[in-house]
Order: structure tokens, then sequence, then C-alpha cells
């Protein structure tokens, strides 16, 4: 696999748990705007990406995916539930293609289908929705695209006479494209000829150079300087489809078929002619277009083709020809056989739809053409710059604009922020077309300057506020120039951005009094956009390096052995200090190696300490995913659940959090399909309808504590107890004796299941026990307490990171062995009177409790019997084992140690005394005893 | 080879990448004069088309694909 795909698959992954977080997240909150943009950019990257592989199942979903987003996005459409599981449904489908191709390095073909059905679904929401809501998603990618000026008539002239019949032969609706790529665009992989080339209902095209070619050896050949001329009739539809992806570089624009008449040839000519326009005009007057062609015919095969005469009679029987007459048209073209010169088509007042048949765009008089596109833009920005947030964002800017006036400071270059006020207030109202407030600024800031006040200035502000009122600036932006209001937006922005920038570098006041000169000698000049952005900070100027990299785990798993070498091999220095001063009795060396041995120790322990925080992650990497299966569970079960997600940023290990990740899931299907009642019942109970799942992570000393809480129906012990003593669990005695809490805790036994019946959620009597071995795996405990009708909690506790052990050392027939600090409550020297025996059992009193005693030798089958000191008394390790304590009899303790413990594996893994076994600093090996297990 | 070139002559073969345009360049600046045979050429990228629009070597064949003939016909009319 090439890297790219592998970042791909990487980050496909990311993006497709992004985009089902958001969808959850917009469940909540369907009118978030931000959310719905922030999901449409994930689609759309994940698509775009997908688009660079040969993955067209993946690409067709994501690409009906993004489109229905940009609708949702758009306002076009709302946001339903449906939607929302269309769209999982189809990133489902996304990661389950991921997975293939990272397992076979191909999408199979038989996933095409599934491909096309999960788009087909998406698409149908687009088409139901947005055929409702006023009309097609095409109309509103079309409004995205600009329409520009028509083609030159020098330019269809150069389109072949037969062309340009056959085009208004056919009636059908013209588009003249003209497509201007970016210059760099095939460093972007873009071929635009191919585009072109491929162009719906393609009729003519042509590259042109977009200006003169520099000469041969100063032509950089990628650096695109074509632009593509493409005449079409396909429809406005089809060829936005067909630019989506470069709609800035369009220029669509629907030609008018007359435009394309244009007769030419040598204009040598007689008065022969005369006779035939008399002729023609009376046949067209009498309605007689057979006889009309019939007429042209003739004389086209009279005359000599080359002439301008037969060039326009061609015209004419192709006009006769076309499906809808335009008799007007032919008049004229007839007319222009006497000046031979072409029919100013352009300034013919016609009804041109005559001949343009569906062509609603055009349905307007061919002179208004043109008027009526500026016109269109006209409004169009007019109306788009006075959007609701227009307004909005103007009010603010005044605002901001009056806090920089109320200013209480007064540096030396406090004319030059008053300047820049005035520019950007100027801009602002002629940006909304009020350009006399010019003057009037003017004055108040000269005003202001004189008398060294802000006065005047914040006075005609005042005044002028209510102008600024959402009705007046829509009127007044009805009589704007585009030209005025863009520039002048530009331009006051900039100035904003200027003085923000100058505001918020306060403190470096060297800095920002060059700035406010800056400030002070450009904005007399009217702000020019270009000047004032030589000033303010612009974002792309400052290069941000990536902050965080992507390890392969791999790599810092090699670094955690290493560490766990060097910690071991470090280990082996105070030994060698002791052999140093034993052996050879030299005591200064010995210090010597102690003193290295701690610089050592203290480095070692640091870099562990860095490493385990690379390792760190923080739960949150479980727990994005219960919104997702919370969601759908409720949603199938019929239940209402509210999850609550807290301490997502507790930080543990990465092979603890996931060793989580599937017991975590089991205890919530559990708690979702046994714990939470359904509404009614809830409601029947008196507790609200929607259930509560709490998930908490929080971390509490060196262990991760994980709570999973409902407020469901919570757990009966009594059932619990029947349930254990009908599978053999318990015995008789067993349920006598048996506390309720320690009953509810019965459900993590192996083979136990309350559930009537075997649902495909839960209830197969694998569930707990499973879920308690993986936490124990990881040296974890779990408990759960539950009220019967209030609800029930688990408890998960793990340790933050297993990868270094604490043990004590403690020695037994001269053999040592390891017992993990965790298990390990006290040490203690017992006199041997002190022990009684009761049955069987040894046993001593430690602080007022009874300590059962075992002897290690006996536990471990070693037949020696345990030494004591001198004065006569017997090592104790107390360690606790679930929630006993009991005291384990050895010979001697020795110190605590740090270790990497390794798993037993091959023959010694089915030892079940041991859990694992680590290199000792001498070089010897220590077996960790599972105290658990021998206990 | 997308374009063999031959000594005063270089021949387009299907289609031709974007990769080819430098060299196509090159060579023409090199071979002033130089004639272009595009009988068999089904596609060029964008980049040959305008160093070919750029130095207007003279085209010693059009094209047999019908579209892609009448694309460059038209494109080089303006020379």
């Amino acid at each position: 696999m090439n890297p790219l795909l592998e970042q791909f698959l990487a980050e496909a992954r990311e993006f497709l748990q992004a985009i089902g977080e958001k969808l959850i997240e917009l469940e909540r909150t369907p009118d978030d705007a931000a959310l719905v943009n922030e999901l449409f950019r994930f689609v759309h990257t994940l698509k775009g990406n997908s688009g660079l592989f040969e993955f067209p199942e993946m690409t067709r979903v994501l690409h009906a995916g993004e489109d229905l987003m940009d609708l949702v996005r758009n306002g076009k459409m709302e946001y339903s539930q449906e939607l929302a599981d269309r769209l999982l449904d189809a990133m489902d489908f996304v990661g389950l293609l991921c997975d293939e191709i990272e397992l076979e390095g191909v999408i199979k073909a038989t996933h095409a289908s599934d491909s096309a059905k999960l788009a087909q679904s998406l698409r149908e929401l687009i088409t139901v929705e947005a055929s409702s809501a006023d009309n097609a998603a095409g109309e509103m990618a079309v409004a995205t695209l600009q329409v520009y000026e028509l083609p030159s008539p020098a330019l269809l002239v150069d389109i072949p006479e037969t062309v340009r019949g056959e085009a208004v032969r056919a009636g059908r609706p013209l588009f003249w494209i003209r497509y201007s790529p970016i210059s760099e665009c095939f460093f972007q992989g873009d071929d635009p000829f191919y585009t072109s080339r491929r162009t719906p209902g393609l009729l003519w095209g042509a590259a042109l150079p977009r200006s003169a070619w520099p000469p041969t050896p100063e032509l950089n050949a990628y650096d695109c300087a074509l632009d593509f001329c493409v005449l079409s009739n396909a429809s406005q539809e089809e060829l936005v489809e067909h630019y989506r992806y470069v709609p800035d570089q369009i220029q669509l624009c629907p030609l008018d078929p007359l435009l394309l008449i244009l007769p030419q040839g040598n204009p040598n000519g007689g008065p022969v002619y005369e006779d035939f326009v008399t002729e023609a005009l009376q046949l067209l007057e009498a309605d007689d277009f057979e006889g009309l062609n019939q007429a042209a015919q003739t004389m086209i095969e009279l005359s000599n083709s080359e002439l301008w005469f037969a060039s326009a009679l061609r015209w004419l029987v192709v006009l006769l020809e076309s499906k809808r007459k335009n008799p007007t048209a032919m008049c004229a073209l007839i007319l222009s056989l006497r000046t031979l010169e072409a029919p100013h088509w352009a300034e013919m007042e016609s009804d041109s739809s005559v001949l343009e048949e569906g062509m609603e765009a055009q349905a307007i008089p061919s002179s208004n053409v043109m008027e009526i596109k500026t016109n269109k833009t006209l409004t169009a920005t007019a109306f788009a710059e006075l959007s609701e947030e227009e307004i909005e964002a103007l009010e603010a800017i005044l605002a901001d604009q009056r806090q920089i006036l109320s200013l209480e400071d007064r540096p030396n270059w406090v004319a030059g922020r008053w300047t820049a006020v005035a520019g950007t207030l100027i801009n602002c109202f002629s940006a909304s077309g009020n350009i006399e407030a010019k003057a009037e600024i003017e004055a108040a800031l000269a005003q202001s300057i004189a008398i060294m006040d802000t006065g005047p200035l914040l006075q005609w502000l005042d005044a002028s506020q209510g102008i600024a009122s959402k009705l007046e600036l829509q009127e007044l932006a009805q009589d704007a120039g585009v030209d005025v209001e863009i520039e002048g937006d530009a331009a006051s922005s900039a100035a904003d951005e200027a003085l923000y920038a100058a505001m918020l570098e306060d403190s470096e006041v060297d800095a920002v009094a060059l700035n406010g000169a800056e400030i002070a000698t450009t904005a007399p000049a009217a702000m020019k956009p270009e000047e004032t952005q030589k000033f303010g900070k612009r974002t792309d100027d400052t290069i941000a390096a990536p902050k965080s990299l992507k390890v392969d785990q791999v790599k810092i798993d090699r670094l955690m052995n290493l560490i766990g070498e060097i910690v071991v091999s470090k280990n082996a220095l105070p030994y060698l200090a002791q052999r140093a001063e034993d052996q050879f009795g030299v005591r200064e060396l010995s210090r010597e190696i102690k003193a290295q041995y701690a610089v050592i120790n203290r480095i070692a322990e640091e870099m562990q300490d860095a490493i385990m925080q690379v390792r760190m992650m923080p739960v949150s990497f479980v727990f994005q995913r219960f919104p997702r299966l919370v969601r759908d569970l409720s949603r199938k079960l019929g239940k209402e659940v509210d999850l609550v997600l807290e301490g997502e940023d507790t930080e543990a290990d990465k092979n603890i959090i996931e060793s989580l990740a599937d017991p975590l899931i089991h205890i919530v299907r559990n708690s979702l399909d046994h714990g939470l009642e359904t509404p009614d019942v809830r409601k029947a109970a008196k507790k609200p309808g929607m259930g509560t799942l709490t998930i908490r992570a929080a971390q509490e000393a060196d262990q991760v504590i994980i709570e999973i809480k409902d407020d469901g129906r919570g757990i009966d012990p009594a059932v619990i107890k029947r349930k254990a003593y009908e599978k053999g669990i318990i015995d008789e005695a067993t349920l006598e004796r048996i506390t309720d809490a320690q009953a509810v805790n019965l459900i993590f036994t192996a083979g136990f299941s309350t559930a009537e019946t075997v649902s495909d959620l839960s209830g197969r009597g694998v569930g707990m026990d499973v879920v308690r071995s993986a936490v124990e795996a990881v040296n974890g405990t779990i408990s759960l307490d539950s009220e019967v009708g209030k609800g029930t909690r688990i408890r998960i506790s793990l340790p933050l990171s297993m990868a270094v052990t604490k043990v004590m050392i403690v020695e037994s027939d001269k053999q040592i062995f390891g017992v993990p600090m965790d298990h390990v409550v006290e040490t203690v020297r017992v006199e041997r009177n002190s022990i009684r025996a009761i049955k069987n059992n040894l046993t001593t009193v430690l602080r007022g409790r009874i300590i059962p005693l075992k002897n290690l030798n006996t536990l471990l089958e070693i037949t020696a019997d345990q030494l004591a000191n001198e004065q006569d008394e017997l090592a104790v390790l107390v360690v606790r084992v679930g929630a006993e304590s009991v005291g384990l009899v050895v010979d001697n303790f020795n110190e605590t140690i740090d270790v990497i413990q390794k798993p037993l594996d091959g023959v010694l893994g089915g030892l079940s005394a041991y859990s694992g076994s680590a290199l000792m600093g001498n070089g010897s090996v220590l077996m960790v005893l599972n105290v658990k297990e021998i206990v | 080879m997308p374009i063999d070139f031959k000594k005063k002559k270089a021949f387009f073969n299907d289609v031709v990448g974007v990769e080819e345009a430098e060299g196509l360049l090159q060579w023409i600046s090199d071979n002033p004069g130089a004639k272009v045979d595009l009988k068999a050429c089904s596609h060029l990228h964008s980049a040959n088309l305008q160093v070919l629009m750029a130095c207007k070597p003279s085209i010693s064949a059009w094209p047999q694909d019908e579209g892609l003939r009448v694309w460059l016909e038209n494109s080089f009319i303006d020379k």
C-alpha cells in the first residue's frame, strides 16, 4: 500500500468519526449553522480525498452526501432524523470500504450496487426536499455561477458558419462558456482542455491565449495561460454539473442564437438583389415560408457562395428551417441584404423567445440581455450585501468604531487613529449607499483633529446611527453602484482589520506608533485597499508549523521497550557498587557509581515518564463512539435516553484505553437493554420519560475510574439470587448467607444471565464475566451497586499505565518472588506465639482485626517451613485480595523495585500462580506472583 | 512514448500527458522550424496545447481523432 493511501485511510477514519459525532451533535441543535458547515466541510474534504484514488463507489456516496449537506448548509433543506440516519448509513458504508481497502487493497465490485443504492437514497432526499423547497438544487447551484458578458462577434465569426447554422436550426437554448483556468491549475491535476472537450452538448470549442505569448525562452509550460471558449446546447444544469469543480473559473452565459447569425463573405453585389428583397418581403408578409424558402434556395444556387449575400441567404434558410419561425429576425435579415451589413441583433426589439424554445432565461428582448444581466448582478449584490448578516456586520463595525473613538488614551498618533476610523466610516456608508456621508464625516474628522477631541466624530456617528436601520439601508443599497459597494466593502474591512491589529498590539508601543503613523499617512488617500493591507497582520503570513506528529504505535512501543531495558540495566549499577565495595574494597568507586546511578536513575525516570505521556490517550477515544451507539440502540429499543459524558479528557495508557472499549460497550448495552425502561414504564414509575445514562471518567491517584450510571430499574438482588441458585452458581448455604450487595455482583460470574429472552443486544450470559475478565486483564477492578427502581452504577478502576510495575521482593526458601505493590497493604513481623490456629487455618490479630495467614511455601507447594528471624518473628506480608486482607507468611522482605513485567508465554503460560516475569538489575529473573490466584 | 522526438519532427501518440510539456517546449526551442505530427494523438494535455499554441511549430499532420482535430484547428486559427 502506498503511503498516500495509508494516509488517506487514517484520515478517512478520523473524518468518519468526526462526521458521526457532528451528526449526533446536530441532532441536539439542528439549527447550529456552524456545526452544519463543519459537517459539510468534513464530508467535502473526505470526498475530495477519495477522489485521489480509484474508489468510485466511495466517491459516489460521499458526493451524494456532500450535495445533501450543501443544501442543508444553504438552508435549502431541513435537517432531519431521516437525513441523519441515511448519512450515518452512508458513512458506515464508507468505513466498510476503508476496511476493505486496507485488507485487500481494492474495493470489491460487489459494492457498486450498494454504493449506487446509498447514493440514490441520499439523492432521493434531495429531490424530495429540494423540489418542495423552492425548486431544485440545480437552480441553487446555478446561482453560484456568475453570469458574464457575451462573447464578441469577432469571436463568434470564428465559428464555422455550418456549426452556427446547425446551432440556430436546432433551436435549443445555447450557452457560451468561457473557462479561464487558474494559472496553477496544472499542479492541481486539472486538464482544462480535457474538461472543455468533454463539455456536454459541445458544438464548438477553442483554446485562446489569455494574452500575447511571451517569447519561447520565457514561456512556462506549466503556467496555464489558456482560456477555453465553448459553445454548447446542453442544459444549464448539465453544464453546471460538468464544471462543478471549477465554478469560479467559469463564465456561463446564455447565448441568444440570433447573435450567431453573422453573414460573412465578399460584400460585392448589385441591384439584382433588390428584386429579391422586395419579393421576399412580400412572401414574408403573406407568411409564405415555403415560397420564401424556395426563392432563397434558388438565389443561393444562382449566386457565388463566397458572397456575403449568399451567406446571408443561407442564414435566412436556416431561420426558415428553424423549429419556430421568427419573422422579425427574417425581416431584418432580408432588409440587411440591401445594405449588405449584418443586422444589429443586439439592438433589435424582437421577441427572441420565438426562436428559443424553453429558454426561460432568454425570454427577454435580446437587446436587453446585457443590461438586464448587469441589473441582475447589481440587485443581487445589493441584496446580498445587505442581508440580515451584513446589516449585523455593519452595526458591529460601527459599534467598534464608536468604541475606538471612546478610547481615553491620547497617544501622539491619535490623529491617525481617528483618520482610520473616519476612513472606515466613509467606506461603510458609501458601501451602504450613503455617499453624501463622506463629506460630513470628513468635516467631522477635521473638526475632531482641530480640537483634539473625538466629540464631533462621535456626534456624527450617533446622529447617523439611526440611518443605519435595516430598512433605510436596503433602500439606499438599491441606488448604490456595484463597484462602489464591492470596493468600499473591501476597503472598510481592510481598514477595520488594520485597526484591530493596531489595537491588539498596544503593548508594543513603538510598533503601534509606527502603524499609527502609517494609518495617518495612508488614510487620507481614501483608504485604498491595497495600501491598507500593508499593515495589519495577515494570518497567512505566519506559517504555522504542525504542532502534532502522527507516529506509528510500533515506534512508541519500541521506545517503551528500550526504556524498559534502560531501567533494568540501570538497576544493575547498585549491584556493581556493592561488588566494588565488597569484593574489591574500593569504597570511593562504589560511592561514585552510586552518585552516577542517581543521575541516570533520575533521567531514566523522566524519560519513562515522557514516553508514558506520549502513550497517554484521552478516554474520549472510547467515549466518542457512545453517542452513536446510544442513539442507535435507544431508537431500536424505543427508549429515550440522554447520554451524559463527563471527564472525556481524562488520560490513561493507550493499551488500557483500548482494552476498555469492548467492556464499556457491553456495559452500555446492558444498561440500555436491561436497565433503562421504556418511556411508558418510566412515567408510570413517576420518573421522567427520558432516561439518563452517565459515563464519567476521572483520575484518582494512579487509577482511572470509569463510572457508568443509569437511572433505570436497577437490579433486584432477590432475582439475582434466585437465578444464580437456579443456574447452580451458588449453593443453598451461600444463598442464605449472601448480602444484597454481594448478590448483585454475582452478575459478573460466568454463565449468568437474567434476561428472559436472548436478544441481539444482550442476554446470552457471556456479558458481564467477559467484562470482568477484560478489566482484570489490565489489572483493573470492577464493582457494581444498584438500587431497585433507582438505577445501577458500575465502577471500573484501572491503572493509569501498565508498563511499569512496582513490585516488592520477598524471600521464601531462598528464592525470591515479586509481589505487585498494588496488592501489598503492609509488612509486619508477627511473633510466632501470637499466631493461632483456627481449625486448620493460621490466623493472627492485627490491630483488632483477624487476619488469616498462609504460608507462601505451602501455597507454592514447597515443603520447607517458613523461617523466622532471631526474635522468632515471622515476616507477614499483608495483601489485599478483592475486598479481603490475607497475610502471606514469607521468610524475609527485600526492597521494592520497578520492573517491566513480561507475560509468561509458551509452556510457562499455563502457570496461573505467576502473573509474569521480570528481569532484575543483576540479570536474574524475578517471578511475579499472581496473588489472587494463589491465595 | 507519448511523444517520439525524431530529428525534425515530433510524433504524438495517444494521450500526451502533462509531464511531456516541459520536454516538448525544450525540444521545440532547441529545434526551431521543427514539425509536429499529431496523427496518432487522441488527446494532449492543456500544457502541451499551450506550448504548441505559443511556439507555433508547423503541424505536418492533424489528428485522426475528429474531435481533437476540430478543437486544434479552432485554436490555431488565431495565430
